[in-house]
């Protein structure tokens, strides 16, 4: 593996390409993916005792179940015998797993049927020390499910930090009800490295109106405005920043559009009351208990729209109320190959029309299908055409926006009044901050040992 | 349903294959008058669920779909695509479509036809990325004087996994 101090400069914050080159990438299927808190799904999605889907932690196929006495747990999908996928399906219901190879059967992870097994293991098989292999680690946090193959991890609320306050007041809204998966994922490939994706979603807002000015522009001449009004707030009476969590002590995820101000939510009232008063009643409710919860905060953030949940947990369509809130999850698949899988999360409360609402303009925006994500796919996949071409590839990228300005509070004076006590390290919207940590972290998970399997 | 005459049959193919070369060319508004104002145009995701023994494969209960848009939405749609601040359109992609087996059967409501047909859609962007996209339609066609319009168009992708993203209509 190369020297991963002399392609990250900490000091001018270049990057050289080998981060996204394929003698990396076996390592990080190790270390990043096999050390870090990765985001299995979420509660909604297993109802009842026995409701399954399969999923995937980095390159690593699992089974998240809910088992007979209504735990979630995870299982690697792997039948102990001989490797074969013990569950072929996307999601269901089943009380037993049976591997179609040689018949060995596991329920709740623990090996019950080995077919002619008197015959076939005459000295006798122990089925307690041949279930499923567990992982080690599975928690669910607010509704969302995360697993972790490290068995000495630190815990999810530590590795979340900073992340929890902005989840639990703007995205997962339990007292409102919380959060529920539309049922069905949507997966597509991205030919490119998964870093170039999740550093994106991070906090690079400073695309936006590039590579998105053909949607604007639609947006703006488009008599359909049901897209346009959750996106963009009102001039004048909103801020917007990014914040980088935990930054320089912890895991770094990333946020952007924190917004403040009346802004946006002017925008949802003015959306709401086309969907009628049960919708309009909604939005200021949905208010009304974010006020309660930030009521010992001078100057409380609207929403956020969007971010990185490291390494690879994409969010977006949290900043508005009538916007369907995204899980956009950055599979691994080589290291120019990206599988995206995307759910669509609405708040579970909500009136019909605003659930409706939401869906439709997530489904617009970030489905397979969707606007945005249809720019960004095009962008990655030529980035990733240049990386590690010789000799290019000499020629570091540029990591260092708003260096200088790091640190310094970027409130507006009318904000300003108070200490900054939103978690995290508030910076501007143009920023890299949350970029350079997400590398800094990466870099350094890249140099210690793979976890142990326990 | 009763299938349609031979004559009726051959008006309904050249109307399916003229909507395709006009997608071909990116003649966006002329395939948007080809729409009923009241169109319902969905596209549910596929999954691998388990199914009765020799089921067909199942599609979505609906849920998160892939397009579930109506005349206004799809005009949004195709006017992202014709701007030249698109990406994904810039410089505009190489597309082919195949329409076949077509079959159109009398709807129930007098005027009105219920043609199935598949499609396979080829996209190469800049001689490096190829997408396919391979499937079937079921149409609910209006007759609407010498032509048709497109009242319903329900499209199922035999693809799981998407080889991309996809800015293309079908």
């Amino acid at each position: 593996m190369p020297d991963l101090r002399s392609l990250i400069d900490q000091k001018h914050w270049l990057i050289g390409d080998q981060v996204f080159a394929q003698d990396i990438y076996q390592r990080e299927l190790e270390t990043v993916f096999g050390r870090c808190w990765l985001f299995v799904g979420h509660d909604s999605m297993v109802p009842k005792p026995h409701d399954y889907f399969t999923h995937f932690m980095g390159e690593t196929g699992v089974i998240v179940q809910r088992d007979g006495a209504g735990r979630i747990r995870g299982y690697l999908n792997k039948c102990r015998h001989r490797g074969n996928i013990v569950c072929p399906y996307d999601r269901g219901n089943a009380k037993n797993f049976s591997c179609a190879y040689h018949g060995w059967v596991y329920s709740d992870g623990k090996l019950i049927g080995v077919p002619h097994s008197d015959e076939a293991y005459a000295g006798g098989i122990n089925f307690d020390e041949w279930g499923l292999v567990e992982i080690p680690k599975l928690q669910s946090w607010g509704g969302l499910i995360f697993g972790c193959w490290d068995p000495d991890a630190i815990s999810l609320d530590d590795y979340l930090g900073d992340a929890r306050w902005y989840l639990e007041h703007f995205l997962l809204r339990e007292k409102l009800g919380g959060l529920e998966v539309i049922p069905g994922v949507q997966r597509y490939m991205v030919p490119t490295n998964w870093k170039i994706v999740s550093e994106n979603l991070a906090g690079d807002h400073y695309h936006f109106m590039v590579t998105h000015g053909g949607f604007v522009e639609a947006l703006r001449k488009s008599e359909d405005k049901r897209i346009a009004l959750t996106g963009v707030s009102t001039g004048g009476r909103f801020h917007a920043f990014s914040v980088a969590l935990n930054h320089d002590h912890g895991v770094p995820h990333g946020i952007f559009q924190l917004r403040s101000g009346s802004g946006q939510l002017e925008t949802d009232l003015t959306a709401a009351e086309e969907l009628g008063p049960e919708a309009v009643a909604w939005v200021h409710e949905r208010q009304r208990v974010l006020e309660e919860e930030l009521k010992d905060f001078k100057h409380k953030p609207y929403s956020f729209q969007g971010g990185n949940i490291f390494p690879n947990l994409g969010l977006t369509g949290v900043g508005s109320a009538l916007y369907g809130k995204a899980f956009m999850l950055h599979h691994p698949r080589g290291a120019d190959r990206t599988e995206v899988w995307t759910w669509c999360a609405v708040e579970k409360n909500a009136p019909a029309a605003v659930k409706e609402r939401a869906r439709f303009v997530l489904m617009q925006r970030f489905a397979a299908t969707g606007m945005v994500v249809s720019d960004d796919s095009a962008i990655f996949e030529r980035i990733a055409e240049n990386l590690n071409t010789p000799p290019s590839r000499q020629w570091p990228m540029h990591y260092a926006m708003a260096m200088a300005q790091e640190g310094e509070d970027p409130r507006p004076a009318a904000l300003a009044g108070e200490p900054q006590r939103w978690p995290g390290l508030l910076t501007q919207t143009f920023q890299e901050t949350a970029q350079r940590d997400f590398y800094r972290y990466w870099s350094e998970l890249m140099n210690t040992n793979p976890a142990p399997a326990n | 349903m009763r299938r349609v005459a031979t004559e009726v049959q051959i008006e309904i193919e050249q109307f399916l294959i003229h909507e395709a070369s006009l997608l071909e060319e990116n003649r966006f508004d002329a395939w948007l008058d080809l729409l009923a104002d009241d169109i319902h145009y969905f596209m549910p995701i596929r999954e691998s669920v388990e199914q009765p023994a020799g089921g067909a494969p199942a599609s979505s209960s609906g849920g998160f779909p892939l397009y579930d848009d109506d005349k206004k939405s799809l005009a949004l749609r195709a006017a992202r695509l014709q701007s030249r601040l698109t990406p994904s359109e810039t410089p505009p992609p190489l597309v082919q479509r195949l329409i076949t087996n077509i079959a159109a059967a009398e709807a129930e409501q007098g005027g009105y036809y219920a043609v199935r047909s598949n499609f396979l859609v080829h996209q190469e962007r800049r001689g490096r990325h190829i997408n396919q996209f391979i499937g079937r339609r079921d149409d609910l066609l209006r007759r609407a004087g010498e032509t048709f319009q497109i009242a319903r168009r329900e499209i199922q992708l035999a693809q799981t996994l998407l080889p991309g993203t996809i800015s293309l209509f079908f």
